[in-house]
């Protein structure tokens, strides 16, 4: 074998391995971004909800003014936010969560309000909502830690850098009180 | 007075007295354990041969190393096995008296036979001659205990066979596709079955399974009909998450592109969160949504004894029917997450 050969055959095993760790490094991120819409339509799943449930709250709670415009506000700008800017994402994310809360907590002193049919099945929908909110958050993040720790990896660090492949962001939230759940005693 | 109706999923007439006969001699045994418990007729056991092999052992020095120690021990290993097999039994049957199930402890082929025409990707494995159900349990979980399941150890050998081609196959079933009709839960609706296409499975060869089995009517029929295995054959589908798909591998019955939308569905990602919690805490085999039914296939037995000391006390302990509410109550949790996005 001389040495033309050698070098064609080892040419041939790299750019096979090139072809098979793209493509691997493709599926992993193409599982980062499936994972990513899913969180997406729940997050929007959930601000649709928003309009609803402060239109039902202000009839009963008028003195929650306040409350109900910083949720309509977070909702808005949730809306404009760049979905490529996470951390910005999750911050706003977090804060509707909480507002949203604390929305559903002050029913608790309003009896009509929390005896109302349509508020109690809003009150379900985003107990719902924030539970698939939870599950696909962890199965996005599970995704980026399986992607991201592939980006580590040798050789596989090298071609991912040839190609132009980043690291993903985590999504998380920061101190979200759970969702009370809907009762109907 | 009525007696109880349980739902099976055969579809035979299940009643509270159905085997009384049955457990009978289990009842009896229960009597006689807790007047004079295990541990005592060990000791007296032992008490009793001590001056025989001493007799032995004065005659022939060597005796303990060809007689004595290799009977003591071939004896213990034998007795023990026997206890295992009847605390097994006895455990059940006392854990169903407590939550008013239906118990049958004995062997029964025929009962495997049907489970394998209307379940044959879960019971259509191993030799079929050595294929039977027993310790068989009926009853109703949930929270308002209105979900009815069947329980079950299914035991199987495996054979190593050949296939049409002189290819060794692990768990070989010739024939292809099993077609049915049968009906589930007396809905009164006839199902076809097929067998996924499939022949291969993780079971190892020349071996004995036994396999707890469970199923649970679901209380609606589901769209499509999907199997989740945890061992590796060749996948119809992927979902978006990663840990899901490293813990399951999805077989759809249909091969339209509607009944993978549909599977998609189902397996919302609370669903798939659920699921991966389920077999990491547990061993599982394989998770079928057929029809009306969830069929969860443990790859041993699902439900073990932790704090009951059957030697000492003949009972089940409280945080042991804790436990089996729980891990019914986990298995339930997972058609009630589906059904939220299918209704």
């Amino acid at each position: 074998m001389n040495i033309w050969q050698i070098i064609l055959i080892s040419l041939v095993i790299v750019i096979f391995l090139y072809i098979f760790i793209y493509n691997k490094l493709v599926t992993a991120k193409q599982k980062v971004n499936e994972g990513w819409s899913d969180v997406d339509v729940q997050l929007k799943r959930r601000r649709d909800l928003i309009p609803n449930l402060v239109e039902t709250v202000k009839g009963y709670a008028k003195h929650e003014k306040e409350l109900l415009e910083k949720v309509s506000k977070e909702r808005a700008h949730a809306l404009d936010t760049d979905k490529n800017d996470l951390k910005e994402l999750a911050t706003i994310e977090s804060a509707i969560g909480n507002d949203i809360n604390s929305l559903l907590m002050v029913a608790e002193a309003y009896p009509d309000l929390k005896a109302n049919e349509s508020f109690l099945k809003l009150q379900e929908n985003l107990t719902e909502t924030e539970d698939q909110i939870a599950s696909s958050r962890r199965i996005y993040n599970a995704n980026v830690t399986s992607y991201n720790t592939l980006l580590q990896l040798f050789p596989i660090n090298i071609i991912a850098n040839i190609s132009g492949f980043k690291e993903s962001n985590f999504f998380e939230f920061k101190d979200t009180k759970s969702v009370p759940s809907a009762k109907t005693d | 007075m009525h007696e109880k109706v349980f739902a099976d999923p055969l579809n035979e007439h299940i009643t509270t007295s159905s085997f009384w006969n049955d457990v009978q001699e289990l009842r009896e045994k229960i009597k006689s354990y807790k007047k004079f418990p295990l541990y005592k007729s060990f000791l007296y056991l032992f008490l009793l041969l001590l001056p025989i092999f001493a007799i032995i052992y004065s005659i022939d020095k060597t005796a303990h190393l060809f007689y004595i120690i290799p009977l003591l021990v071939l004896g213990i290993i034998w007795y023990n096995m026997y206890l295992q097999s009847l605390q097994q039994e006895i455990i059940t049957l006392l854990l169903c008296e407590r939550n008013n199930f239906v118990f049958n402890p004995v062997k029964n082929h025929v009962r495997a036979l049907k489970f394998r025409y209307l379940f044959p990707d879960i019971f259509d494995r191993g030799d079929p001659k050595t294929r039977y159900v027993d310790n068989q349990i009926w009853g109703n979980g949930g929270q308002k205990r209105d979900i009815s399941f069947w329980s079950g150890v299914f035991h199987y050998e495996t054979n190593a066979q050949y296939d049409e081609n002189g290819v060794e196959r692990k768990d070989f079933m010739p024939g292809g596709s099993v077609i049915e009709k049968s009906n589930l839960y007396s809905l009164g609706e006839a199902i076809v079955t097929r067998r996924l296409n499939y022949h291969e499975n993780s079971d190892r060869d020349e071996q004995v399974f036994e396999k707890q089995a469970f199923i649970f009517e679901l209380g609606r029929i589901m769209p499509t009909s999907f199997v989740l295995f945890t061992h590796g054959l060749k996948r119809d589908l992927t979902t978006e998450s990663v840990e899901f798909n490293q813990k399951f591998t999805i077989r759809i019955h249909s091969k339209s592109k509607s009944a993978d939308a549909q599977t998609l569905q189902a397996l919302s990602p609370s669903v798939q969160i659920r699921l991966v919690e389920f077999a990491e805490k547990f061993s599982i085999d394989c998770i079928a949504f057929q029809h009306n039914c969830m069929v969860v296939l443990f790859a041993e037995t699902g439900w073990k004894t932790k704090f009951t000391h059957f030697f000492k006390t003949v009972d089940i302990d409280d945080r042991d029917l804790q436990r089996f509410d729980e891990l019914l109550n986990e298995m339930i949790a997972l058609p009630v997450e589906m059904r939220k996005f299918l209704d």
